[in-house]
């Protein structure tokens, strides 16, 4: 019983420890492109070129889509709209997040589209915090903004396309 | 025991979910499969059926998908004018037919806006025929969510329809090739201008402002409004709404021609005083006026000819009777400015000494036709008269010299319609009495209560004339070339004045004389008359005194159909006014 609460408690640990793992840009970039991230319901292949083939695992469904790199605001307590919203200078240098597209296959075709943050839990389990960004409408540094108090939560795998 | 047994079915349960994520998994794809699939997916992607293909319906789903606005003008910018337009047609109709889409929260304001807003276009136009004429009509850019007209007509505090149609009409358009104000003055005009009334209000708010409407057009149709001219007053025809909005803008714009001044002249030449402004504004302008029939037409309005005495300071002679040859000016002359013999020497004057191409005879039968002409005139001053200087002098008179009761008359004969006659007094003395039986009358039989003919008794007279009216008629015949009454004259002058002095009836007992005395006169006339059977009917004595009482019957007793024949019966009967009651 005691190893069981020791294992426990230190998955617990080691989880926190992980998600404090944010990935950077520079990390986002190497890690991605020609990778699979799925979980459970869903994947999404992440092609090298920028664009993605989503798949409805539990039916089979498949649709197209982009997938981008942006920088974003990260106050999880910013107000909505974002109109109102004053972003600190941090803020306004953003932070990066994975957009992803589905059903469209160009650019234009969008604006508020969901984008995700990243934090590696162990090997290939991933944490996502995902929320609807304005793609459309940056902030005058270039920066977009996530309407994060409308954030939900998500678990990921990442797997190699297999050539 | 019982711990052991949970821990067992949580390992169980996350067999099986291991389990089943293994199977998931087994399905990956490799990357040429990746591609593949994607490639096969952007083929039937809404966005390559609606750019490539012109799936109108894939266009709809990538048009309400998003809320970027520019995303239309994307998609559809390798697009040919065609198939913009049918796209634009499909996705109005798509929009209005499906109710649920105003429904749907993922539309962006924009798209609410527009939706309500081709809603209430329907709503006012009737009917969406208009719709795709508007497109077809480069109305808009195609790009529909950003156009001038969907950002006024989804504008919810715009709600009367007035106020809506007129500020889209007079709008600033700041699109490359909108035309939205020409549009709606269009529906302005089919769906609020109902009459004549409607206007002022149409006019200087919508097609003032309206910069490319085709006013001309506009103006064409104003002239079509079913009560156009009917609440023109003749006394100010310059106050009237069509005057002010419609022919005033006509010449302003200068989109005068000749179905233009032909209303014009119909509607708002009411009286002479409009005519200079027709002719200087009107018809100076027009372009394909044919100003011959204007001035025909001009001389029917009203009152023209009645100020004209004073001819050539008139305003019917300064603006339209100058532009007719000699002889129309002529004949206008002696219908306006000649009313009787005192204005024969300024006709001379004004128009047959400044024409010298007019024929001077050719007006003796218009001028001699004058009310006055010869009227009151004295013989002894005839020479000196307007009439005997202007117009007798150049005639071939002739003078026929008449008795006349006591008295005798000289007429001067023009060979014109009119001639003139002077009466001359006579001395007369009683010389004795005369009876003598006569017929009746036609209706002297009716009320005689049957009488056969009547009894006159007559003063006899020997009349001859006085020595000074004989000087008279010899100076004036001689002066005029003509003796001709002078030498008809007896010697003496004498003729004999018979004056009835009272008559009786006579009735059959009575009336023997007569009837024989009648029916030798009948004999002697008929005898006399060699034409008999063509004068009268004398066969029938019955019908002869039928057609000489009752005259519906005329043409069965008389050859009157010829006239001369009727006037040879009537001279070879001498004493015909006994004969016969043919007068």
């Amino acid at each position: 019983m005691k190893k069981i609460i020791v294992i426990i408690i230190s998955l617990t640990c080691s989880s926190i420890a992980y998600s404090k793992t944010l990935l950077k840009e520079i990390d986002l970039k190497k890690l991605l492109p020609g990778q699979k991230m799925y979980r459970a319901d869903e994947a999404f292949y992440l092609l090298p070129d920028g664009s993605m083939l989503y798949e409805e695992r539990d039916n089979g469904n498949m649709k197209p889509g982009l997938w981008f790199l942006k920088k974003a605001t990260f106050n999880y307590d910013s107000p909505a709209p974002y109109r109102t919203y004053k972003p600190t200078k941090k803020e306004l240098v953003g932070e990066t997040v994975v957009c992803l597209a589905i059903g469209v296959t160009v650019a234009d075709e969008f604006s508020w589209t969901p984008c995700a943050r990243i934090y590696q839990e162990e090997d290939n389990l991933y944490l996502t915090h995902i929320t609807e960004c304005n793609i459309g409408e940056p902030l005058e540094s270039g920066v977009i903004h996530c309407n994060w108090q409308m954030r939900t939560f998500g678990y990921f795998r990442l797997k190699k396309i297999d050539d | 025991m019982g711990w052991m047994y949970k821990f067992s079915l949580y390992s169980i349960v996350l067999s099986i979910f291991l389990f089943t994520v293994s199977l998931v998994q087994a399905k990956n794809l490799s990357m040429a499969e990746v591609q593949a699939k994607l490639a096969q997916l952007r083929k039937e992607s809404p966005n390559t059926k609606c750019t490539k293909e012109s799936d109108w319906q894939a266009c709809i789903e990538l048009f309400l998908d998003n809320d970027r606005d520019l995303y239309y003008e994307q998609i559809t910018k390798d697009l040919t004018v065609e198939k913009k337009i049918a796209l634009s047609n499909y996705f109005i109709d798509y929009v209005l037919n499906n109710n649920d889409i105003s429904l749907d929260d993922t539309l962006s304001e924009n798209e609410k806006r527009m939706r309500i807003g081709l809603h209430r276009e329907k709503f006012l136009y009737g009917t969406l025929n208009r719709v795709p004429r508007r497109l077809s009509e480069n109305i808009f850019s195609y790009n529909l969510k950003s156009s001038n007209f969907l950002r006024y007509i989804s504008t919810s505090d715009i709600s009367n329809p007035y106020k809506y149609l007129r500020k889209s009409a007079t709008q600033i358009d700041d699109v490359p090739n909108e035309r939205y104000g020409r549009l709606i003055a269009k529906t302005y005009y089919e769906k609020l201008v109902h009459d004549i009334s409607c206007l002022p209000d149409f006019y200087d708010n919508v097609l003032l402002n309206c910069g490319l409407c085709d006013k001309q057009s506009y103006l064409n149709k104003f002239l079509q409004l079913p009560d156009y001219g009917q609440n023109i007053n003749p006394q100010s025809p310059q106050t009237s709404i069509e005057f002010n909005y419609i022919f005033k803008p006509v010449l302003q714009f200068g989109y005068v021609n000749e179905m233009f001044s032909v209303k014009y002249q119909n509607s708002i030449v009411t009286s002479v005083q409009e005519i200079p402004y027709f002719v200087d504004n009107v018809l100076r302008q027009c372009s394909d006026c044919n100003d011959s029939q204007f001035y025909v037409s001009l001389q029917k309005t009203a009152g023209f000819g009645e100020t004209a005495k004073n001819f050539f300071e008139s305003i019917e002679y300064r603006y339209v009777l100058k532009n007719l040859s000699p002889e129309e000016i002529a004949d206008k002359y002696l219908e306006y400015a000649v009313d009787g013999r005192i204005d024969i020497p300024a006709f001379y004057a004004d128009i047959l000494d400044r024409f010298k191409t007019l024929k001077e005879t050719e007006y003796y039968s218009r001028l001699i036709g004058l009310t006055d002409f010869g009227k009151d005139l004295e013989w002894e001053r005839i020479l000196d008269s307007v009439e005997y200087q202007y117009v007798l002098k150049k005639l071939n008179l002739k003078t026929v010299l008449t008795t006349r009761g006591q008295n005798y008359n000289i007429t001067i004969k023009t060979g014109y319609s009119k001639n003139l006659s002077f009466e001359f007094k006579s001395s007369c003395e009683y010389a004795y009495a005369e009876s003598q039986d006569e017929e009746l009358g036609f209706f002297e039989a009716i009320f005689s209560g049957g009488a056969s003919g009547k009894r006159v008794q007559y003063d006899v007279y020997n009349c001859s004339p006085n020595s000074e009216s004989l000087n008279k008629i010899k100076r004036i015949s001689s002066a005029i070339s003509d003796m001709t009454a002078y030498r008809s004259l007896t010697p003496d002058g004498a003729w004999k004045y018979y004056k009835a002095t009272s008559q009786e009836l006579l009735y059959n007992s009575q009336s023997s004389t007569l009837q024989a005395q009648g029916e030798d006169m009948k004999n002697l006339c008929l005898s006399i008359t060699e034409y008999k059977s063509m004068c009268y009917n004398i066969q029938n004595e019955d019908m002869k005194n039928l057609c000489l009482g009752i005259t519906e019957y005329k043409n069965m007793c008389y050859n009157i159909q010829n006239e001369d024949m009727k006037n040879l019966c009537l001279a070879v009967a001498q004493g015909q006014e006994t004969c016969y009651f043919i007068k």
